[in-house]
């Protein structure tokens, strides 16, 4: 399926993903299977089981162009997927997805990138993620299997929200 | 003699430990919950606590729990990808692990054999040496560490990351193997 063609303009927002949307985002996945490596492992019954776990916590980028996860691995770690169907992988929502997960309390975000995707690396790093190390073999292309790089965003350690006001985090903020 | 039933050999001499699939009841369950209050580093990733948490991850359907003698450990494989990675796990509630590598590998041996894993994953804590020494015995590689990525009483660790394929995995037990195998007689 070629890249989505749309007219919606910058910056697209972060909504939470919408259960009624979720069928819509399983179709566009599965048509742009060798585009991506975030959620194309997973048959539908376990996309289902994947975004409706707790530890998942789900927005949709813009109006149907893309969708974004953040898993959640420990009191201070998530993990982050994304996938954008323009093909377009624009800075600035790479750093709102990254404040949600501060906002929300977390102090750092994980990123998992196959070796052989390009973009997608120059993407997180661009964001400020910084290499952790690499899993030999731990992910199957085809017949081939691919190393996986480890990318992490470490709150403390980004300029660019240094130099943003922070937020309190959302709990704080509900006087918890 | 072939290095995986040589395997077999060696444990059962050593002691007799034997390992088979976790049987959940609401008894085991119970007290394997109770055990593992003892080792807080196990709620790292397996519940922290939550006692409904902890049963979701023991039904969860892509991870699987051997019981080690009758209780006296868990191994546990966590994310399994049939034909590719799964995050091995393992608590001796006894503390003790030196000695007992030829048990874990025949599990470990088990799991590649049957899954038809391509690799294993061990994720530890960087305060918890005496797994990390574990894993470097069983032959796992360092594969990256995670910074701060998790917080046990307030307190900020490292995760570090370890791997061992297939042939790494192979090569160690051939490595136990001889090791084991009695000098030839004059």
């Amino acid at each position: 399926m070629p890249r989505l063609k749309h007219t919606q303009s910058d910056p697209l927002l972060l909504t939470p993903l919408k259960v009624g949307r979720i069928a819509y985002h399983w179709e566009m996945i599965q048509a742009n299977v060798k585009a991506f490596d975030d959620y194309t492992s997973l048959s539908l019954e376990e996309f289902l089981s994947f975004i409706s776990s707790s530890r998942v916590l789900s927005w949709e980028i813009g109006d149907g162009v893309g969708l974004c996860s953040l898993v959640i691995a420990s009191d201070v770690n998530v993990l982050g997927q994304m996938v954008l169907y323009d093909y377009n992988y624009r800075d600035y929502i790479g750093r709102d997805f990254c404040r949600k997960a501060f906002d929300l309390g977390f102090s750092r975000v994980t990123i998992f990138v196959s070796r052989d995707r390009e973009s997608a690396r120059e993407f997180a790093v661009r964001n400020g993620a910084v290499y952790e190390g690499r899993q030999r073999k731990a992910y199957k292309r085809g017949e081939a299997f691919v190393d996986v790089e480890i990318y992490a965003l470490v709150k403390e350690k980004l300029l660019w929200l240094q130099q943003q006001p922070l937020q309190l985090p959302l709990l704080a903020q509900q006087g918890r | 003699m072939s290095p995986n039933s040589s395997l077999s050999e060696i444990s059962s001499k050593l002691e007799r430990l034997e390992w088979k699939p976790f049987v959940t009841t609401q008894e085991s369950v119970v007290e394997l919950w109770n055990k593992l209050q003892e080792f807080p580093q196990v709620f790292d990733d397996f519940g922290k606590g939550n006692f409904d948490e902890f049963v979701g991850k023991l039904f969860h359907r892509n991870n699987l729990f051997f019981d080690i003698g009758d209780g006296l450990g868990i191994a546990c494989g966590f994310g399994v990808r049939p034909g590719l990675d799964m995050v091995l796990h393992l608590v001796m509630f006894d503390k003790r692990l030196r000695g007992r590598e030829p048990l874990f590998l025949e599990m470990m041996g088990f799991c590649f054999d049957r899954l038809k894993l391509r690799r294993m994953t061990a994720i530890i804590a960087s305060d918890c040496q005496t797994a990390i020494r574990l894993v470097q015995r069983l032959g796992f590689v360092r594969e990256g560490v995670m910074r701060e990525a998790l917080k046990r009483n307030d307190h900020l660790f490292d995760v570090e990351c370890y791997g061992i394929l297939r042939e790494e995995f192979d090569a160690t037990v051939e490595a136990y193997a001889k090791r084991s195998t009695p000098a030839d007689a004059a």
